[in-house]
């Protein structure tokens, strides 16, 4: 359906969303960190992404705001173990579509990225 | 003369003597009558003169004697001076042996204070850390639980797929009340109007109490601004009228008022449950202690957390017709005057409130 990365630095987590997203037909690809997060954004391209704020190298916030840097529109999901409300705002003030708290419900993503896929189609 | 005149004269002298002589008798029986008198009197002089004197040694023999009384009052007055004093002295021994004890003892309260928080800081850092590293695990094994419940093949148990779910979320639950409660960070507070955030909440408490088929009453007095945190007081206000409501049999009615008492704005929420126990109540606010089924025990230990970074007190009023919680806060100086002129109000009550 669409492309998707997923930016996180916990195998488990890229684990789970690699199958559920190529469950659902989507093209993903994955980056453990921040800069790897920025490199594959500008190779594969996706439509969306899914980005976890504490990661090394390089933290999803800044990665956020290099991106954003390149691209003001691309779909961006943010996730966090954290919950830390300072760096959710300054995430929302560069531009994000949702913020995830984990373990979030994964099929309340599932439904999420589905309703921005069908807005993006049309 | 001739002899007869002679013998008259003689005649008229011996009358005359023998009435003298009567005369003198007579007056001789009356000195001697005098003298037996006086004699008697005299007696009667000397007996009562010999009365007085033995009256006057007796009353001697008594003053002698309230004389050694008093010597001997005077010795125990001196005595129980004496011991009066002791008492005092030792009175005063007890009253700074007790200063020193609450000395020593408020000390001891302070160090274990101070080593609490150090221990709290340590704690506070490392669970924000601790809540990141498990709950990262937590969604990958939340995330496959939920995907593999879905699946045809485990479709028989997906009771115990949602129960393994639900565990997770329970223990999550417990993580993030864990770390709200380990959070030292001096909490950012303002000035603000407490019955404003009552009533910002009041909706959604109300909701709560409807759905469970049980009243509630909202009664906000006239109160001065306080310095809150308001997502602490927001946390603090819905665990405490959860707690009531679950307290509750149906058509219960939960009560939440605010006034002002003593100097102190006082936050009173009163439910009409069965009560706490005694065994209970000297637990409550501990971590982890809890009554319910599902309750994680952190709830109240927040609550108390929340108050002592307030500066205010909870005080539980508890019995088999119910148990209130009241929250005293103290009023900010900028607003104690407003309490004054409240304060003032009070001892004028409108009628009809």
């Amino acid at each position: 359906m669409g492309k998707i990365l997923v930016a996180d630095d916990q195998f488990g987590v890229r684990s789970l969303l690699v199958e559920v997203f190529r469950e659902d037909q989507h093209d993903v690809e994955t980056a453990e960190n921040g800069a790897e997060a920025l490199r594959l954004f500008i190779a594969f391209k996706p439509d969306l992404i899914l980005l976890d704020m504490k990661m090394p190298v390089m933290n999803g916030l800044e990665a956020l705001r290099e991106i954003r840097k390149l691209d003001s529109q691309v779909a961006v999901i943010m996730m966090t173990a954290y919950g830390d409300i300072q760096t959710m705002e300054t995430a929302k003030d560069l531009g994000i579509l949702y913020y995830m708290s984990k373990p979030f419900d994964l099929f309340e993503l599932r439904q999420r990225i589905s309703d921005i896929f069908k807005r993006i189609a049309s | 003369m001739g002899i007869s005149e002679a013998i008259l004269e003689g005649g008229h002298w011996a009358a005359k003597l023998i009435t003298a002589n009567k005369e003198l008798a007579f007056q001789s029986d009356e000195r001697e009558k005098l003298l037996a008198e006086l004699i008697t009197v005299n007696k009667e002089l000397v007996f009562q003169g010999k009365e007085k004197c033995k009256r006057a040694a007796e009353l001697i023999i008594a003053n002698k004697e309230l004389a050694f009384e008093c010597k001997e009052k005077g010795k125990r007055a001196a005595e129980l001076i004496i011991a009066n004093k002791e008492l005092a002295f030792q009175c005063k021994e007890k009253e700074d042996r007790a200063a020193e004890f609450i000395t020593e003892r408020q000390r001891r309260l302070f160090e274990e204070k101070m080593a609490r928080l150090d221990r709290l800081n340590l704690v506070g850092q490392m669970a924000a850390g601790i809540g990141h590293e498990i709950r990262n695990p937590m969604t990958t094994v939340r995330g496959y639980l939920q995907l593999l419940g879905a699946k045809h093949e485990y479709a028989v148990r997906k009771p115990t797929f949602d129960l393994m779910i639900s565990e997770l979320d329970r223990a999550n639950a417990i993580i993030t009340e864990f770390l709200s409660l380990a959070q030292t960070k001096r909490t950012e507070q303002r000035s603000q109007d407490l019955n404003d955030l009552l009533g910002k909440l009041y909706p959604l408490i109300e909701a709560d109490t409807f759905t469970q088929n049980k009243q509630i009453s909202f009664i906000p007095g006239e109160i001065p601004n306080l310095e809150l945190n308001g997502n602490e007081i927001t946390q603090l206000l819905l665990n405490l009228t959860r707690n009531g409501l679950e307290a509750m049999e149906e058509r219960g009615r939960l009560q939440i008022k605010s006034y002002v008492d003593n100097g102190k704005v006082v936050l009173a929420i009163a439910d009409e449950g069965c009560g706490i126990a005694a065994e209970n109540l000297r637990k409550l606010g501990t971590p982890f202690f809890t009554t319910k089924d599902s309750g994680t025990g952190l709830g109240l230990a927040t609550c108390y957390k929340i108050v002592e970074s307030h500066n205010a007190k909870i005080d539980i009023d508890s019995s088999t017709r119910g148990t209130t919680f009241f929250i005293s806060f103290p009023i900010p100086v900028a607003s104690s005057k407003i309490v004054d002129i409240l304060s003032q109000k009070a001892i004028h009550p409108i009628s009809g409130s």
